[in-house]
């Protein structure tokens, strides 16, 4: 992309683990939020970009359309998670011609699938169920029981490369003591390294620090060609790369040992397609949906195979109780999912935003110029690197 | 927000009054109090003009058929409520042979129980409606 498109609005719902209200609700709110953002109406959104829900039912984009009312959508499509597909497939639109502004959104809500509390909760009661099983291979695996593939990532990983608990302690407390200074983050009570290490495991070794937290919510964003962000309300943050894709065996039930393959293979690819390096990074709002996914992506990004957990010390900062890779670069200021809430990897990506037009408030990073986003894990996933107007 | 949480009926924050007005056997349709247009199904925010003020408030219940299938046990039809041109509901229409349903026929609002609610039904308007327990 080089800089030819920008994200000019951005816009978030009320985050709450029980909102009392509807997901539709939260879905307009956010993309409502946005659009005003942007500083432009309901006729000017000719696209809109939503995203497969994990947690059925999705709101679909023609919810969004017909809620707000938009009479000029030519394009639009409903990508498969994580959150920034959706906003991938924006940048491709407007880059294409197919619409000029693609409001891109994500709504996630505690149904009644979700958890035993949500199922007790009438108003929780999805309307509709579909079977998600996009890798046609469930009925191979669900008569032995149930499992926790990521605690059994987490575990392979500290066998293999000798990482401890304590090092997923560090991604987990990180998170959270970044979102203290995020007045959105539905977690925001300090935690300890002894509080996690102390916190029964769900699956051995895994605990409930490792994994991100249900919410209510949704996000957008609105992206547009760079020489009409210019004419937006906001300063425009310009996506310099971005990438997903997904590597080949990816499937999520065997877990094969491709477990770093697209992580690397979309970080080489965003370095080189804008000859930029990590030393270029001011902020990284790396995924994590479980603990062992930032591992990953850490590993990806900054040490190579392996070597996560030695980077992880080096970068852990005992007095600040936060990570800074390379001495400099925090991750997450907004508490990512695992305590500003689970957006899917949308979070990640308004923060960038915010961070880079400055207006971050208690968050900001002072002077960040670049940000990297990444998102999700095998077998979808997807990164980006944004820029301020400054940079 | 008092809930009057029926096991069966599948309702939202948004569907909620809608769902409770069926109980009482009023038919609530969401109201814009800044732009006053009405909207269906019920939404937490105005499409028109997108304020967050939404009322639910009792339509009076008249309205012509503009589209209509025959395919079920028994006649439905999508109505348009009298209140604005596009405002639309979809309801089962009673009283009314299956061969004798036009569009544009004018009809009426009554109630069927359902059991766990009430459900709006609609009959030819100048039906008198005396083999309907309920008549609003
Ligand atoms: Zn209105």
């Amino acid at each position: 992309m080089n800089g030819k498109v920008a994200v000019v609005g951005v816009g978030y719902s009320p985050l709450a683990r029980d909102s009392q209200r509807s997901v539709g609700s939260l879905a307009l709110e956010a993309c409502r939020e946005a659009i005003r953002d942007a500083g432009l109406d309901k006729t000017d959104i000719d696209g809109v970009g939503g995203i497969f829900a994990a947690d059925l039912p999705t709101v679909w984009p023609a919810y969004v359309i017909d809620g707000l009312g938009l009479p000029n959508v030519l394009w639009s499509t409903c990508a498969f998670p994580p959150s920034i597909n959706a906003v991938v497939e924006g940048i491709n639109a407007v880059f294409s011609g197919a619409c000029k502004y693609a409001l891109c959104f994500h709504a996630k809500y505690r149904w009644d699938s979700t958890s035993a509390s949500a199922a007790s909760d009438p108003m929780r009661r999805a309307p509709w169920r579909i079977p998600l099983d996009g890798s046609l291979s469930l009925p191979m695996v669900t008569p032995h029981g149930g499992s926790h593939p990521y605690a059994a990532a987490m575990h392979q990983h500290m066998d293999a490369f000798g990482s401890r608990r304590e090092h997923f302690g560090m991604i987990a407390i990180n998170n959270r003591t970044q979102a203290q200074r995020n007045p959105r983050a539905v977690l925001q009570e300090p935690l300890t390294m002894q509080d996690y290490l102390d916190s029964k495991e769900i699956a051995s070794p895994f605990c409930v620090y490792d994994m991100d937290v249900p919410i209510d919510g949704a996000m957008a964003v609105v992206v547009t060609l760079a020489d009409r962000a210019v004419d937006c309300a906001r300063p425009p943050v310009y996506v310099e790369a971005a990438a997903n894709g997904a590597s080949s065996p990816n499937d999520m039930m065997l877990f094969s040992d491709q477990f770093h393959v697209p992580y690397e293979k979309i970080m080489t690819a965003l370095w080189q397609r804008t000859g930029l390096s990590i030393a270029d990074i001011d902020v990284a709002n790396i995924y994590d949906g479980f603990s062992i996914l930032t591992m990953g992506w850490i590993e990806a990004i900054f040490s190579g195979r392996g070597e996560g957990a030695a980077c992880i010390e080096d970068a852990w900062d005992e007095v600040q109780q936060q990570l800074r890779f390379l001495g400099r670069i925090p991750m997450s200021p907004h508490g990512g999912n695992l305590s500003e809430g689970r957006l899917q990897g949308f979070g990640h990506l308004n923060e960038a935003v915010l961070q880079l037009r400055g207006q971050a408030g208690p968050t900001q990073v002072h002077g960040a110029r670049r940000a990297l986003v990444t998102n999700g894990m095998n077998p979808v996933c997807g990164a980006m690197i944004l820029r301020s107007e400054n940079a | 927000m008092s809930l009057n949480k029926k096991p069966i009926l599948r309702m939202s924050y948004d569907t909620e009054a809608y769902w409770m007005g069926c109980q009482r056997q009023e038919l609530l349709i969401n109201r814009c109090m800044d732009c006053h247009a009405w909207h269906h199904f019920p939404r937490w925010l105005c499409p028109v003009c997108w304020s967050e003020k939404i009322k639910p408030v009792a339509v009076s219940g008249l309205g012509k058929v503009v589209m209509f299938s025959l395919t079920g046990r028994r006649p439905v039809a999508w109505i348009e409520l009298v209140e604005q041109v596009g405002l639309r509901i979809y309801c089962a229409l009673v009283e009314v042979e299956p061969s004798n349903v036009r569009i544009g026929m004018e009809v009426r609002l009554g109630w069927e129980d359902y059991g766990e609610s009430f459900l709006p039904v609609f009959r030819p308007l100048n039906n008198t409606g005396a083999s309907l327990g309920v008549d609003k």
